[in-house]
């Protein structure tokens, strides 16, 4: 068994964290390639690979597509504010006076073709029940978009997910000039982190790994995942904080 | 791991589809599920969970179950042009290709963890579609298993998890019925060397700071696309 490159990897998987203010500093010569390159290699179901990507460092496009976030967010932010206090998700909590990429100066937007979901069986579509039919789709594109994200913690860089809603992915197609069959699911912010975000929270290994049988012992009920979902709000708002804690 | 080492084992990562049927250390099989457990989700919500299968007459259990699930795939798959059926189904099931892998990985997701994100999700979905972030999660969990077991020399395969044999699955392992059945990692020592599999190239995938039309793919420049894949992805269906 190979400990040291299993370390390293484990290394990685945890050093990476979720940047929410960057500095403007360009990203160093050859990072975009080798963090494309990471998730060109990334798995998809029949190896699809549904993905392609359109990196942005024009300022003013950047610009343009920070702009068009707030519309969608007016209407995220109404929806959210039906909620508990406690529950409203952090970002949400006030209404935002500017985007938490709005510094990056990297934004690679993920596009994805479902057409070519026609490399899977035809039966995916029709016997997936509970399960959405495209989701061996859906994998392809968050192993790429996945692998972007590491390979940005790689390299030293900081990253966010951010996630492209219907509304928002209209404004970005007409921005970048994207053709109407393929569809924009997320983008990745990229730059130098502007500060230290605290230490991720994780549930424990004990509680996710059963052996051999589901260990109905750790069943959790409904009102278990909702003590759950207040705890995991304690315990991860500081991590929406874009800056320096002790 | 910098940079160097990660692309590395992106590129050298396998799907292995014939196992050794020596037996996995258990401290490796925590290793890829730690590696999952840090995986990136939406609002953090974690939605995994993971049952490993070792016992062999469980095992046993869950790829019988999988037969009639199999037969459905191959009947439909026979609608298709035979140079575009899925490589698995070119004949009638027989047995799966991760049959003698020690250890199976079932990968559970709780759906009631996405309440994590924001409500708005439901309602103006985003990331291509409801239960996009969902699904995105448990893949984004999956895959770090598969580059773990890679990193420690295992081979493993994803075997995506049909809602019949979810459902026989469930019953077999005494999984509660709140929880989705999304996928089985196959893991165990590597049987054979498959060959570097098909990617397109880095230019026809990467764009500047607007689309690129002159990349666009039609739709019959697609069908091009899936015939030259399924001649290109052949290999890596035999098993060495």
């Amino acid at each position: 068994m190979d400990n040291e490159k299993m370390d390293m990897l484990l290394g990685l998987i945890k050093k990476r964290r979720s940047i929410r203010r960057f500095k403007p500093d360009a990203v160093p010569e050859g990072s975009i390639d080798k963090m494309l390159e990471a998730a060109r290699w990334a798995m998809s179901g029949a190896n699809a690979q549904p993905w392609e990507f359109i990196v942005v460092m024009d300022e003013a496009t950047r610009k343009k597509i920070a702009d068009s976030w707030f519309e969608p967010h007016r209407e995220m932010f109404a929806i959210e504010q039906t909620r508990t206090a406690e529950m409203r998700l952090p970002p949400l909590r006030r209404f935002a006076t500017k985007t938490s990429f709005a510094e990056a100066p990297l934004l690679i937007a993920a596009l994805a073709d479902r057409r070519v979901h026609q490399a899977g069986t035809l039966a995916e579509h029709y016997l997936n029940g509970t399960l959405a039919p495209d989701a061996s789709f859906m994998a392809g594109i968050a192993n790429a978009t996945q692998n972007i994200h590491l390979a940005a913690a790689a390299l030293g860089l900081g990253s966010q997910w951010v996630s492209v809603t219907r509304m928002w992915e209209s404004a970005i197609r007409r921005i970048l000039e994207i053709p109407e069959v393929l569809e924009v699911h997320s983008i990745a912010a990229i730059g130098y982190p502007d500060y230290q975000p605290p230490a991720a929270y994780r549930r424990p290994l004990s509680e996710l790994m059963h052996t051999e049988k589901y260990d109905r012992s750790r069943y959790r009920s409904t009102g278990d995942i909702l003590s759950y979902l207040r705890r995991l709000r304690q315990a991860t708002t500081p991590a929406y904080e874009p800056r320096n804690q002790t | 791991m910098q940079i160097d080492g990660f692309l590395k084992l992106v590129r050298e990562r396998r799907s292995m589809r014939r196992f050794k049927t020596d037996a996995v250390p258990r401290e490796c099989i925590e290793n890829i599920v730690e590696a999952a457990r840090w995986a990136m989700s939406g609002a953090n919500a974690q939605p995994w969970e993971f049952v490993a299968v070792t016992d062999a007459p469980l095992r046993r259990r869950i790829i019988d179950a999988s037969l009639e699930a199999r037969r459905e795939v191959y009947a439909m798959e026979r609608e298709r042009l035979p140079e575009l059926r899925h490589s698995h189904y070119h004949h009638a099931p027989m047995s799966p290709n991760f049959e003698d892998a020690p250890v199976l990985i079932v990968v559970l997701g709780d759906r009631r963890t996405y309440q994590a994100t924001v409500l708005a999700a439901h309602y103006l979905n985003g990331e291509g579609g409801t239960d996009a972030t969902y699904l995105k999660n448990i893949a984004n969990a999956t895959q770090n298993m598969h580059l773990a077991a890679a990193a420690t020399g295992l081979g493993s395969q994803w075997i995506s998890v049909s809602y019949i044999w979810g459902q026989a699955i469930k019953g077999i392992l005494n999984i509660p019925e709140v929880l989705d059945v999304h996928t089985i990692v196959a893991v165990g020592y590597p049987a054979y060397q498959p060959p570097t599999p098909y990617r397109r190239q880095l230019k026809d995938i990467l764009h500047y700071n607007a689309y690129d039309k002159s990349k666009y793919r039609s739709g019959e420049d697609v069908q091009q696309f899936l015939h030259t894949l399924r001649q290109r992805t052949e290999a890596a269906y035999k098993q060495g």
